[in-house]
């Protein structure tokens, strides 16, 4: 599986919404609760066997799956 | 002896007349500022002949709620403030409870009244002018409301569908405040960053607290909450010294570890929680980072005024041990009861039993709604008055601290909000073409599900529902059954659907 394919099915266990969601901010929409975003950290970090500091859980990084994939992809060096 | 809130600020615009008092992303305001704006409210109403009425309070979150809560209770009125996300099916019914005569609003809102139905009088918050020293309306305050006069009514979730109005007193406000000044000795030195929306009874405390003391109500932006570092920054930029917060809101930065980022020890002194229960696991990672800090849970539904119990956290606890309630504040009395045979008696040492609570900090009641006011405020077989069954079980431990267990019926805590799960039943219930329909909580994942028997598809559900719900009631998923299970008692199987989700 592909980097993104491991990030999708991590979100798609977490809410499927996030996946069909195409606006600019599903935090601010109510897609995404503060304890999906717990929980979206805590098993990216377990998937890709990193750390992600608490400096990265800002919105613009979690406003829909692209923003969360471009972010791995910067912490991962791709 | 204070009889009426505004006394506080009052006192403290005479003693602090220059010092800031509430601060949001646009606007500040010194209690000199504070006060006359409030005064200038109540004026306005005043003029229109209202009083003993509920007024409601149609803005956005900011300095002008507070502002507007001082107002109505100098016009010798009680506020209800509407959370201006709801949608105006809600909004509707809110109104149909409260049947008010007055609305204070901005221009660019208040057309979500007009569609709710609201046909009362406005005020527009953008139109009022600042009362120098009014002295003729503190005048007519101080001859007429406070004490058993109502201050506000908030709702709260209802089973059956109508959310409730629990009106609350001065006097309770009053008593509750007096407890946690006393208790925590708030200065004008502090600051309260409030997290609690203004229609939640959190909230309260920050205001009042703060008008009581002289301290600044920051009110933080909201989309801060999901921001770990962003949020503890605010924190350390503007000195807050004291949070309350619920416990959904402080597991963030503990979780994600944010105070490696941001070093409050300089600011912080006070953390409160309050509204769902506290994970130790949480709890331990907040005193790590910050030992010296004052912590408490606080524990109370609406109905006994935001809070009538409270345990300052003395000692270290095991992940999965429950953070205990403690003991009731000043002027309240508590009980765990169990009922056979429609009596009342008092649990055995040790054992589980519902808790009930008596006392100056009770409210008179749900707002015309006298029937489910006789359900819970039942006349109290231990003492004088009457006393409300919260619904929550709890016991004492080995040391004699209150514990809350669980729930006895199907009521949530969902990210700080309290919901009847037989609201948003009964909300899918009325959605054309599903059958039957069953809410329950994962409470794991945090998630509400929503278990539909019907043949139409879940996104036409979920659409329907976030026109009649609040967005914190919506479910995360719908399933669709074909058929909901039901038991040998013709109900539906709740345990086997439980089972489904976890």
């Amino acid at each position: 599986m592909s980097t993104e394919e491991r990030i999708l099915k991590v979100l798609e266990g977490i809410n499927e919404k996030i996946l069909t969601y195409s606006g600019e901010n599903m935090m601010e929409d109510g897609t995404l609760d503060s304890f999906e975003l717990i929980e979206i950290v805590s098993q990216l970090e377990e998937e890709f066997d990193i750390e992600i500091d608490a400096e990265y859980a800002v919105i613009e990084n979690f406003a829909n799956k692209e923003t969360i994939i471009s972010l791995m992809k910067k912490l991962l060096k791709e | 002896m204070t009889k009426n809130i505004t006394e506080w600020l009052d006192k403290t615009a005479a003693r602090f007349p220059e010092g800031l008092a509430l601060h949001d992303e646009q606007e500040e305001l010194t209690y000199q500022e504070y006060r006359i704006k409030a005064l200038g409210i109540a004026r306005s109403i005043i003029e229109k002949n209202i009083r003993h009425e509920p007024v409601i309070v149609y803005l956005e979150k900011g300095v002008n709620i507070p502002v507007s809560f001082f107002g109505i209770a100098y016009s010798g009125n009680f506020y209800s403030p509407v959370d201006t996300a709801l949608p105006k099916a809600r909004v509707s019914v809110m109104l149909s409870v409260l049947q008010p005569k007055l609305a204070i609003t901005r221009r660019s809102l208040s057309w979500v009244l007009d569609d709710a139905g609201y046909r009362g009088e406005r005020l527009f918050i953008e139109d009022i002018c600042p009362a120098e020293d009014d002295e003729a309306v503190v005048a007519s305050v101080l001859s007429g409301a406070g004490g058993e006069d109502l201050l506000y009514v908030l709702f709260t979730s209802g089973s059956t569908g109508i959310p409730k109005g629990v009106s609350i007193t001065h006097r309770s406000v009053i008593n509750y405040i007096e407890w946690a000044d006393s208790v925590f000795s708030f200065t004008e030195r502090d600051s309260f960053g409030n997290q609690a929306p203004f229609y939640f009874d959190n909230s309260i405390l920050d205001i009042y607290c703060a008008a009581k003391s002289g301290a600044t109500l920051y009110i933080i932006p909201k989309h801060l909450f999901a921001q770990p570092v962003p949020l503890l920054s605010y924190l350390k930029e503007h000195r807050i010294t004291t949070i309350f917060w619920v416990p959904s809101a402080l597991i963030v930065p503990a979780k994600l570890h944010a105070f490696r980022n941001v070093d409050l020890t300089s600011c912080l002194k006070r953390v409160l929680f309050c509204g769902e229960v506290m994970p130790a696991r949480q709890l331990s990672l907040w005193r790590a980072y910050l030992p010296d800090v004052c912590y408490a849970n606080l524990y109370g539904p609406t109905e006994i005024t935001d809070a009538c119990a409270y345990y300052i956290i003395d000692r270290e606890f095991a992940d999965y041990e429950p953070v205990p309630i403690g003991k009731p504040i000043r002027g309240v009395e508590m009980y765990l009861i169990t009922e056979e045979d429609g009596k009342i008696r008092r649990v055995s040492k040790g054992a589980s039993g519902e808790i009930c609570v008596a006392g100056v900090c009770l409210s008179p009641g749900y707002y015309q709604n006298p029937e489910k006011t006789r359900e819970v405020f039942v006349p109290n077989p231990f003492g004088s008055g009457l006393m409300y069954k919260t619904g929550d079980i709890g016991r004492y431990n080995a040391r004699g601290e209150l514990e809350y267990l669980s729930r006895k019926d199907f009521q949530i805590k969902h990210l700080g909000h309290r919901i009847e799960l037989g609201e948003i039943e009964t909300a899918a219930d009325s959605v054309a073409g599903v059958s039957r329909s069953c809410a329950l909580y994962d409470a794991v994942r945090h998630k509400i599900v929503l278990f539909a028997e019907t043949g139409i598809s879940s996104s036409f559900i979920e659409e329907s529902l976030a026109h009649l719900l609040p967005a914190y009631m919506m479910p995360s998923k719908i399933i669709i059954m074909d058929e909901i299970p039901i038991n040998c008692n013709g109900k539906i199987d709740r345990t086997l659907l439980q089972e489904y989700i976890t």
